[in-house]
């Protein structure tokens, strides 16, 4: 069985399929450097997955922080990464039940790294929390 | 005792198959270029720090922006950094 969390972090590189300008450089916790000839690249991974039992019934409600990075080469990096980041946030948001095996999907902060390389480059890193709700016994369910 | 001797720094650069040209504006000379690999960003990033060393004297003029054309391969100057005493010099470049 998989996990909702996997299932989640499965469902969002689905839905960001086509995202404007990265081609299929979607990557899911890739963890190599990404070269000049890789970029632009969006790189999807999880930061954390935090639970609460909030009733008495036998559930877990969990809150699973996603990075969702941007990663870009120009000479106004953060400026031609917009067109992606609108792209990623409309398909990430578009399902906020990401097929089914969430809750809800809220946008929490974008952060900003610039970088002096062999062209000006940035890494823009989209969170999103997914809040969805698993068996106490079982994270499949 | 004071020791004393004049710097040829013609000597330096004066090595055949190792140098390569450089021209910046209507300046020409031979420079070492360097092009290591660099992980950056936490591991994020993947770049090549392109740089050459250069006589100061040659390109002190050399300024964010310029292209500066090395082994016939155009770059733009990142930044012009004094080495040591000044008299060379490391060029930071990006290329295009």
């Amino acid at each position: 069985m998989t996990t909702k969390r996997e299932s989640i972090l499965a469902a969002i590189a689905t839905a960001l399929d086509g995202t404007t300008g990265v081609s299929t450089r979607i990557y899911r916790t890739r963890v190599d450097p990404v070269d000049r000839a890789a970029s632009p690249a969006v790189i999807i991974q999880p930061l954390r997955d935090v639970c609460v039992q909030t009733t008495s019934l036998p559930k877990l409600d969990w809150t699973l922080t996603v990075r969702i990075t941007v990663i870009e080469r120009a000479s106004i990096p953060d400026q031609a990464a917009d067109d992606t980041i609108e792209s990623l946030h409309s398909k990430v948001m578009s399902d906020l039940t990401l097929g089914g095996v969430a809750h809800d999907v809220i946008p929490v902060r974008t952060e900003f790294e610039f970088l002096e390389a062999d062209q000006p480059a940035a890494v823009i890193g989209c969170e999103y929390e997914i809040k969805y709700r698993t068996d106490v016994d079982d994270l499949s369910q | 005792m004071t020791l004393s001797f004049t710097e040829d720094l013609d000597a330096f650069f004066d090595t055949p198959g190792f140098t390569v040209s450089v021209v910046l504006g209507d300046t020409t000379s031979v420079g070492y270029f360097e092009s290591p690999n660099e992980i950056i960003a936490d591991g994020v990033v993947l770049t090549t720090d392109y740089a050459v060393v250069v006589k100061t004297s040659d390109f002190s003029t050399a300024a964010r922006g310029n292209t500066m054309t090395v082994d016939s391969v155009d770059y733009t100057v990142r930044e012009p950094m004094l080495l040591d005493d000044g008299k060379i010099m490391r060029v930071m470049l990006m290329k295009d």
